[in-house]
């Protein structure tokens, strides 16, 4: 089996503590794996829900994203573990968006946030808090109103901080897709929220 | 100025702000909005392009409007993606999972562990056996040397010392008696043998199993080969 601290050198602890434990798992230990599903998960699930607007569809993606990492172990070539979770958590989203293209006739509740939390800011009072919370409610409801692929680019630029050459090898574009997507679905976003702005502009 | 007139005024006034905006939107209606999108979001490469989404954001109001709003959006979403969003589940996986999804766990977690421990103790391991190695070597080879020294000695005082001599080479005090009945087993082969045990520097086959010089050497180079062996597997593995 191949060493993955051969496959790259990198001075990143992140990114060599993901390394040795999926060198770990691949050689067998359940619980290597099991800590980079306790590092990944909430990241996983924010990604996800953001995808796929219905909270336990995004939990049935991100499960299913974690037993397919599990099954591919030993066809992770090297690189951020981070990028690779991640692309097979877009994958199990877009899998989950596809089946509910299928049964039109139930479609995505409005997204349940209560878990959300705003960041932690000392100097927020209520109102601003509750602004806050009604953005995010906002933006969220915008976010699933635009196309999938325009959503996902959106998100993994914005959210996830992804560049636009690791989006494309995630999502299998182009760069110049990955950019077209992300523009036109901020276009979308604008004419979606054009009339709530100065929440946004305050 | 009487109330028609005032009023005759204003829809004037809105006729002309209403052609002005028409005037605007007709003619930001040829402009490349997505342009001014990447510009806004910072992808644009070229230098032209840079330039062409400048000159629309400055000359246009439209798109100055929209540069603005794709910078607070970009921020919202940015700004948003700051608040916590915990899984509502834990998603680790159980054996069950492992052994359903075929992966390697199964049985062979003991082994990894083992494996693991193993590898993070073999260069000290390692090391450690090589050294007592080197040393059970020197050990050994000065007792070993102590003894050839001691054996020719007590050949030399055997002919002055009618029961001292056998005795002394295998290491039993009542050798002279065995040696006489060995003789009447064995007649003349049995006084040849007598003979080369007695020859000066000659250690018998019981006396080297006996002599614990041996044993020391034996196991100091098993103990200094297994060391090196570790050393090397811990050094290529921590090559890569």
């Amino acid at each position: 089996m191949e060493d993955l601290r051969a496959t790259a050198v990198t001075d990143d602890p992140v990114q060599r503590r993901d390394l040795i434990l999926l060198e770990r798992a691949r050689e067998g230990d359940l619980a290597a794996f099991n800590d980079l599903v306790v590092v990944y998960q909430d990241m996983l699930f924010a990604l996800v829900v953001r995808m796929v607007p219905d909270r336990d569809s995004a939990s049935d993606a991100v499960q299913e994203a974690f037993f397919s990492a599990y099954r591919n172990m030993a066809g992770f070539r090297g690189g951020s573990v981070k990028s690779w979770l991640s692309r097979i958590a877009i994958n199990a989203a877009m899998d989950a968006q596809r089946l509910k293209k299928r049964r039109p006739a139930d479609p995505y509740p409005e997204l349940e946030d209560d878990n959300w939390q705003p960041p932690a800011d000392a100097s927020a009072d209520p109102l601003t808090t509750a602004l806050t919370a009604e953005r995010h409610r906002t933006l969220n409801h915008a976010l699933g109103l635009i196309t999938n692929d325009q959503r996902a680019a959106i998100v993994l630029y914005d959210v996830e901080g992804f560049d636009y050459a690791e989006i494309a090898d995630m999502t299998s574009v182009s760069v110049g897709t990955v950019k077209s997507r992300i523009h036109r679905g901020r276009l979308a976003l604008r004419a979606l929220l054009l009339d709530r702005m100065d929440m946004f502009r305050g | 100025m009487r109330p028609d007139d005032a009023e005759d005024a204003d829809d004037a006034q809105d006729t002309a702000a209403a052609e002005a905006a028409l005037a605007v939107a007709a003619r930001h209606a040829l402009h490349d909005e997505e342009l001014v999108v990447a510009f806004a979001t910072g992808s644009l490469d070229e230098e032209n392009e840079i330039e062409r989404a400048r000159s629309l954001v400055d000359r246009c109001t439209a798109c100055r409007e929209l540069h603005a709003d794709i910078a607070v959006i970009g921020t919202a979403v940015r700004m948003d993606a700051r608040g916590t969003m915990a899984a509502p589940r834990d998603f680790r996986l159980t054996v069950e999972d492992a052994r359903r999804l075929g992966g390697p766990v199964s049985n062979h977690s003991f082994l990894a562990t083992l494996r693991r421990s193993m590898r993070s103790v073999a260069p000290q391991l390692g090391a450690s056996m090589a050294a007592i190695g080197v040393v059970g070597l020197l050990v050994g080879s000065v007792a070993l040397r102590g003894g050839a020294a001691s054996a020719p000695m007590s050949a030399q005082s055997g002919p002055s010392d009618s029961t001292g001599a056998p005795g002394a080479l295998t290491g039993a005090g009542e050798t002279g008696p065995k040696a006489s009945d060995r003789s009447a087993e064995l007649g003349p082969l049995a006084t040849d043998l007598d003979r080369e045990s007695q020859r000066p520097g000659a250690i018998d086959s019981a006396t080297v199993d006996a002599n614990p010089a041996i044993w020391l050497l034996g196991g100091s180079v098993a103990l200094l080969i297994a060391g090196i062996v570790l050393l090397v597997i811990a050094f290529r593995r921590g090559r890569t």
